[in-house]
């Protein structure tokens, strides 16, 4: 049971159309994430994390163009590229918690009206729509909920609301909750108490968990697994333990190098650049213009992902030589159509 | 408790504006040059007959002293004489008001109707052809004026294809209903004369469709660019991930927030309506309010042109009053006062 594939993305490649031209936004991305697994989605703003989770739910803009790639929720396909246009299905069991708690409420109706239509649509509930409601509120650590179930969002605060969208998720009964930065928008001292509280109910209901973040230490003190992504495609992943202790892609190195230390030893590097333009993205490893190792290879083909540790994937030439490329991961099996 | 609080308060603001209004409307149209008096009687009376009515209407006084006399005049419900009908001004008005608010009131019937609807279906189905009919359909009604739909209504519905009636309130020949508020569809229900109110409910509908045109082509537009706009926000995509249909999505969850715009422009085009339908009104032959108010302008109607502007003044901030209470009604927050409970 707990080893089953809760969600399985293979080779997802989105692009968007827009009056320039084509943005070739995710490049392959494969993850896995089983029953009650918490992973983490790490990477800069605009790798492309969002656009993995909206595919991930079917909720892509209207410009958005699916070019290969298939999503898996609990063994059924939800998103898959046929023949000449994208399949796609709304994803049951799967819930997404936004970024913002302000603008994912309805601002003209009441807190209840709006999670008692996820009840109804996504848990399939008609019959007691206001208890289950008014119990995702508790579950959600909220206080007196009967009254926050008449509430609008504008009368509560940030942290509130964003208990409510948790509160909401829960609502759809899903065994997958997806989380876009769920803390960014919030005050220090309550971004840990509602990471504490999502993790302890994914914990205690056993939900799986893709919690998408640009803080690699939120990342590393919630989630079980970390995929770290760079422009649109994974360049590494591994237990969280190991992101950090052994991290070795470049990139990844970069990224825990710029964290900023609180005993004062300055102000911490950067990675030299700027994420590539996705509408002439490089050629072979997206990272290898601000590469320090790169060499004319990485320049010309994408590397695949090479296993530098049990469990531990690095798409980098780097480390081709270790162990060979990673079994579960095969770029060419689902374009067939 | 807290809207009826709020209609209160937005009542007591509008009394405040319309005694302003009404002090610029008496101060301009008294220094628009002409002689209300010499206009009245022509040029071939005598020099002292016009002195005699200059006189009777205090014309001869202090503008500020006039505004006094006029004021005290409105508050006992005396708007003044008409010099052309020489008949007391709140007799015209009773006569012609009626008419016009049940024109109005079916042309606002018909705006919010065509108005969202249309542009509903032009959000849910925008990029298709049906979008595109719209598009082009909201711009020909933006630009074209009330009186050519007139017109062309008559065309079409009265010559071509003999449904409506051309002119007047009511058919020639037909009793019109005892009065009671003037309003001869009311009054006809009122009365039991279910006829009389059909056949003037008959006459009133190309009017007011005309008039409707141009406010239902904008409303449309409004409600299709606020729905779209709303329709990438987060409470939406999470609506449409968790299986909600989109028609729900469409008639009520997307529609409630984006009808702000598209209302407070409606009740102001239908304020409007009130000085605006003259040409309408004038292809259909209809006694209202605002072809007697051109009139009354032509002929330096004194009395009659302040007159009929109060209660265009009086149309516009009853206008405002009610877009207040319908976007508190929608938005919670204009209802609530923005006050936290937490």
């Amino acid at each position: 049971m707990k080893n089953e594939e809760a969600l399985a993305v293979q080779n997802l490649r989105v692009n968007y159309k827009i009056y320039r031209g084509i943005l070739k936004v995710l490049d392959g991305i494969n993850l896995t994430v089983k029953r009650g697994e918490k992973i983490g989605l790490v990477g800069e703003t605009g790798c492309g994390k969002t656009t993995t989770l909206k595919a991930i739910m079917g909720i892509l803009a209207g410009n958005a163009i699916l070019s290969s790639g298939r999503v898996t929720v609990n063994g059924k396909v939800v998103l898959q590229r046929s023949a000449h246009h994208m399949v796609r299905k709304s994803a049951k069991r799967v819930a997404m918690i936004f970024q913002d708690p302000t603008a994912s409420l309805n601002p003209v109706f009441t807190i209840g009206e709006q999670m008692e239509l996820v009840v109804r649509y996504a848990a399939n509930r008609s019959s007691s729509a206001r208890e289950a409601a008014v119990n995702a509120l508790r579950l959600a650590q909220l206080p007196d909920a009967e009254r926050i179930h008449t509430n609008f969002p504008f009368q509560l605060s940030g942290g509130m609301r964003q208990r409510v969208c948790i509160a909401m998720a829960l609502a759809a009964e899903p065994n997958i909750i997806l989380a876009d930065e769920p803390t960014t928008n919030l005050d220090v001292t309550i971004q840990d108490q509602v990471l504490k509280l999502l993790k302890r109910l994914c914990d205690e209901q056993e939900l799986a968990l893709v919690l998408v973040t640009h803080s690699l230490g939120v990342a590393r003190e919630t989630c079980d697994r970390i995929y770290v992504m760079y422009a649109g495609t994974i360049v590494e992943y591994a237990s969280s333990q190991n992101i950090f202790e052994n991290p070795y892609h470049p990139y990844t190195r970069g990224l825990l190098a710029a964290l900023p230390r609180l005993t004062g030893e300055g102000i911490a590097e950067g990675i030299e650049g700027r994420i590539p333009d996705y509408l002439n993205p490089p050629q072979g490893c997206r990272f290898a213009p601000r590469c320090e190792h790169a060499t004319e290879k990485c320049f010309s083909t994408k590397p695949g992902f090479y296993e530098a540790e049990d469990g531990h994937f690095v798409s980098c030439f780097l480390y081709e030589t270790e162990r060979g490329v990673a079994s579960d991961v095969s770029h060419s099996s689902d374009t067939e159509s | 408790m807290s809207l009826t609080k709020y209609i209160i308060k937005r009542i007591v603001y509008s009394i405040g504006v319309l005694f302003g209004v009404s002090i610029l409307i008496f101060v301009i149209s008294n220094i628009v040059p002409g002689d209300p008096a010499r206009m009245a009687l022509g040029p071939r009376a005598p020099e002292w007959a016009v002195e005699d009515l200059r006189k009777e209407m205090n014309l001869d006084k202090p503008l500020v002293e006039r505004y006094f006399l006029w004021l005290s005049d409105l508050m006992r419900g005396d708007l003044g004489e008409s010099l052309r009908s020489r008949r007391p001004i709140t007799k015209d008005i009773a006569e012609y008001l009626p008419a016009s608010i049940e024109i109005i009131a079916l042309s606002a019937f018909f705006m919010a109707v065509i108005g969202i609807n249309l542009g509903r279906l032009s959000a849910r189905f925008s990029g298709t052809w049906f979008d595109g009919v719209v598009r082009i359909l909201s711009y020909t009604g933006i630009v074209t004026p009330a009186f050519v739909w007139a017109i062309l209504f008559v065309l079409l519905f009265s010559y071509l294809i003999p449904i409506f009636p051309t002119t007047g309130r009511i058919t020639p020949g037909l009793a019109a209903p005892p009065r009671i508020t003037g309003m001869y569809i009311i009054d006809g229900l009122l009365t039991g004369n279910f006829r009389v109110a059909l056949n003037a409910f008959w006459h009133i509908v190309l009017p007011s469709l005309a008039l409707s045109m141009g406010g239902a082509a904008q409303a449309a537009r409004m409600t299709r660019a606020s729905m779209v706009d709303n329709a990438e926000k987060d409470y939406i995509l999470a609506v449409r991930a968790y299986g909600v249909p989109n028609k729900l999505i469409y008639r009520r969850l997307l529609l409630k927030p984006s009808l702000v715009a598209p209302i407070s422009i409606m009740a102001l085009d239908i304020a409007a309506l009130l000085g605006n339908a003259f040409l309408v009104e004038l292809v259909f032959l209809y006694p209202g309010i605002s072809r007697y108010g051109v009139e009354a302008m032509l002929n330096k109607d004194l009395f009659a042109i302040i007159s009929v502007v109060l209660i265009i003044g009086i149309g516009y901030t009853i206008a405002n009053v009610v877009i207040d209470v319908i976007i508190a009604h929608l938005d919670p927050r204009v209802r609530l006062g923005g006050a936290k409970s937490a």
